[in-house]
């Protein structure tokens, strides 16, 4: 039987399928937005996008990422965030 | 749905490929000619009609309620450039505008005018002037020439930001030296009389009969005050609200005034940053504090990072194990990174290096003394000593009017774990424990991009995607979509995913959702959620190891911040609660390491620049 492309897309196995469903789901969440919504916004309309709780700018008052919850999580670090998010597994 | 998916990714795929190649010079075209136009006036003042000024020089000084640098230059150029040019008899009259190109918000823009000292401004309708001009952010400053025969005006100077006003008075002279019209003598620039009553330099010229601060009884401000602390906030990194014109907005195209320090080195600003956080729990205190410096010399930006931690751990044996005993565990952990970065006009460069010290987190350490407790008298046991050191290089790029911004990242780190498993369990199994064999030191390259893009005029979508690969373990790939959407002018919802998958062995997923408020950018006060689940880490149930079982977490709290010019304060608390999957039946002895948990968590910020 031939597959969709979305089942092709979509096929994960294993025992981790669930999340692993999960994860390209978002990303293709997110490629859609970025091409399906695409607008110009000028400058002079930026404002309300703008504020320091949305643009999540990188100064500690409104950065939403805890530093200690990757200590109990260990799928919480990656991204630079040293051995995968673990420095001590294993 | 696939018809739809079918035919809408085509277009707008090759709608961003247009945009991506014509946007700039089809739809966003320099405008160099101006023919003649009207300005309605801020509240009851008379409209600007170009044309009642044909032989002046025009100074448009473009900015948004919401633009906290643009308060800065607002008084920057009143100070430097109508007042310069108001003592001036010499022609053509330099005429200064105040511009505002946003009408959405009247409160801010009340406050605004207040902040900036303006007691007169204009109005361009929805930006349209201020966008025909391709400026690339705010503040915006145009000079335009005196009317020509054919009623239009030519665009003479254009300028992003404002560091001080001699770059701008030196257009203007120049523009006047090639109208053949005399040079104004200026030296009182540098020592303004400003004890004469306000209302008599206005009566000296007449630029001021636009209405430009008319009613101002008496210059009350010296040159000091006119360093306009928002404009320093506006490089920071937006750090405070009305924001990140700089960083996010118009990042790195603006720069704020420039202070001159003893030693003549041009500082823009320097910025001390704060957080401390702090989790709690029956048997586990943890705490970090995190110190930055940030200084901006000009294109340069410095930036210094101590993290200070401490791990405060009781730990206690299974209950099924004959050895060990319990032990009250206290260790700091420090480290330091130093980044430097090149900012230029629509891009940005960085080099961070650093290294650290000490046990990077609680599990590590309950470890390491369930392994000292075992294998002390071990000849091969060693005493843990956990190091680190990383580099890592940023670079970021600003397309479309500010509207997306691109970042790249790559880094490389070497841990040096703790405890050398691989040492103790090599040399001669205990109690027949074949516990996993890990790594003495691991080696990690990293590689990050994130996409931070204003997709309407109310939503922002900042999605990561990040790569790490670590000896001896599979590529761990993460994605990090964050969706913001602001509802009326004070309230902010988002949601952010995150999923991690590490080939077929480990996968996690995280979902936030948050609701903010603010009242006029100055007091936030927000709620959130967090839950994150995953499968696990161990390879093989059957066989001991160290590694998590399956854990999932629930996170709820809030978050209240209040900003000012220079300083800003937040304070959050949560509870938060993790549940591990029961440990499997050969890994008994760390039960208690993975036992289900209720934390507080507080976290405090503080911001203060200078």
């Amino acid at each position: 039987m031939r597959k969709s492309p979305s089942q092709i897309i979509l096929a994960c196995k294993g025992e981790a399928g669930y999340h692993c469903q999960l994860l390209k789901l978002l990303l293709l969440a997110g490629l859609s937005l970025l091409l399906g919504g695409c607008k110009s916004v000028p400058i002079s309309q930026q404002g309300l996008v703008s504020k320091p709780n949305v643009s999540l700018a990188r100064g500690f008052i409104f950065n939403p990422d805890s530093r200690l919850l990757v200590q109990t999580e260990p799928g919480s670090g990656g991204i630079q965030g040293g051995a995968g998010g673990c420095s001590s597994c294993k | 749905m696939k018809q739809l998916l079918t035919v809408s990714f085509p277009l707008s795929a090759l709608r961003i490929v247009l945009l991506a190649l014509f946007g700039h010079t089809l739809c966003l075209a320099d405008e160099d000619y101006i023919e003649s136009f009207t300005f309605a006036s801020i509240g009851e003042g008379a409209e600007f009609r170009s044309s009642d000024h044909p032989d002046a020089i025009l100074v448009l000084d473009f900015f948004a309620p919401w633009c906290a640098p643009c308060v800065g230059t607002s008084r920057l150029v009143d100070s430097e450039i109508r007042q310069h040019y108001a003592r001036s008899s010499s022609d053509p009259t330099v005429v200064v505008l105040a511009v505002n190109v946003d009408q959405r918000r009247p409160s801010q823009l009340a406050r605004f005018l207040e902040r900036a000292e303006l007691e007169v401004a204009y109005e361009d309708l929805e930006g349209a002037m201020f966008e025909s001009f391709d400026s690339g952010g705010l503040p915006f400053i145009v000079v335009l020439t005196p009317e020509s025969e054919g009623q239009h005006r030519e665009v003479s100077f254009r300028q992003l930001g404002m560091k001080d006003g001699s770059g701008l008075r030196e257009a203007i002279d120049a523009l006047r030296q090639q109208l053949n019209l005399p040079q104004l003598i200026s030296e009182d620039v540098a020592t303004p009389d400003f004890s004469k009553p306000k209302a008599l330099l206005e009566d000296e010229n007449e630029v001021l009969t636009t209405g430009l601060l008319a009613s101002r009884e008496v210059l009350d401000t010296t040159l000091p005050e006119y360093a306009p602390p928002e404009s320093i906030v506006a490089a920071s990194d937006g750090l405070f609200p009305q924001l990140d014109v700089l960083s996010e907005v118009a990042s790195g195209s603006v720069e704020p005034e420039t202070v001159v320090d003893a030693t003549g080195a041009k500082l823009i600003f320097q910025r001390f940053d704060q957080a401390t956080e702090y989790m709690e729990t029956d048997d586990i205190r943890i705490l970090q504090s995190d110190f930055q410096w940030e200084l901006q010399m000009e294109s340069i930006r410095l930036t210094q990072l101590l993290s200070l931690g401490q791990i405060q751990v009781d730990y206690e044996p299974s209950s099924k194990s004959i050895f060990g005993h319990s032990e009250e565990l206290d260790r700091d952990n420090w480290s330091y990174t130093s980044t430097a970065a090149w900012i230029g006009e629509h891009n940005t460069a960085s080099l961070s290096v650093g290294g650290g010290e000490g046990y990077q987190d609680y599990r590590s350490l309950w470890l390491a003394e369930f392994y000292r407790q075992d294998f002390d008298g071990d000849p091969a046991y060693s005493n843990p000593d956990p190091h680190s050191v990383f580099v890592s290089l940023l670079g970021d790029w600003l397309f479309w009017e500010n509207q997306l911004k691109l970042t790249l990242s790559v880094g490389y780190r070497w841990d040096e774990i703790a405890p050398s498993y691989s040492r103790v369990v090599t040399f001669e199994p205990v109690f027949g424990i074949d516990t996993e064999v890990g790594n003495e030191s691991l080696k990690t390259a990293s590689f990050g991009f994130e996409s931070d893009w204003i997709a309407t005029e109310r939503t922002r979508i900042i999605a990561r995607i990040g790569l790490d690969d670590t000896t001896d373990r599979d590529s761990r790939w993460t994605g990090d979509l964050t969706v913001s959407q602001v509802l009326g002018d004070s309230w902010v919802a988002s949601l952010r995913a995150i999923g991690v998958t590490e080939g077929n062995a480990f996968h996690a997923l995280s979902v936030t959702g948050a609701i903010d408020y603010d009242w006029e950018e100055s007091w936030f006060l927000g709620l959130s959620m967090r839950y994150y689940e995953d499968n696990g880490l161990v390879v093989d149930p059957g066989a001991v190891s160290t590694e998590s079982p399956e854990l999932s977490s629930f996170r709820f709290g809030g978050r209240v911040a209040k900003v000012w010019e220079r300083v800003a304060i937040s304070l959050a608390a949560y509870h938060y609660q993790s549940r591990y999957e029961p440990v499997s039946p050969n890994s008994w002895q760390f039960e208690n390491l993975y036992q289900d948990r209720d934390w507080v968590q507080l976290e405090f910020a503080l911001s203060f620049e200078f």
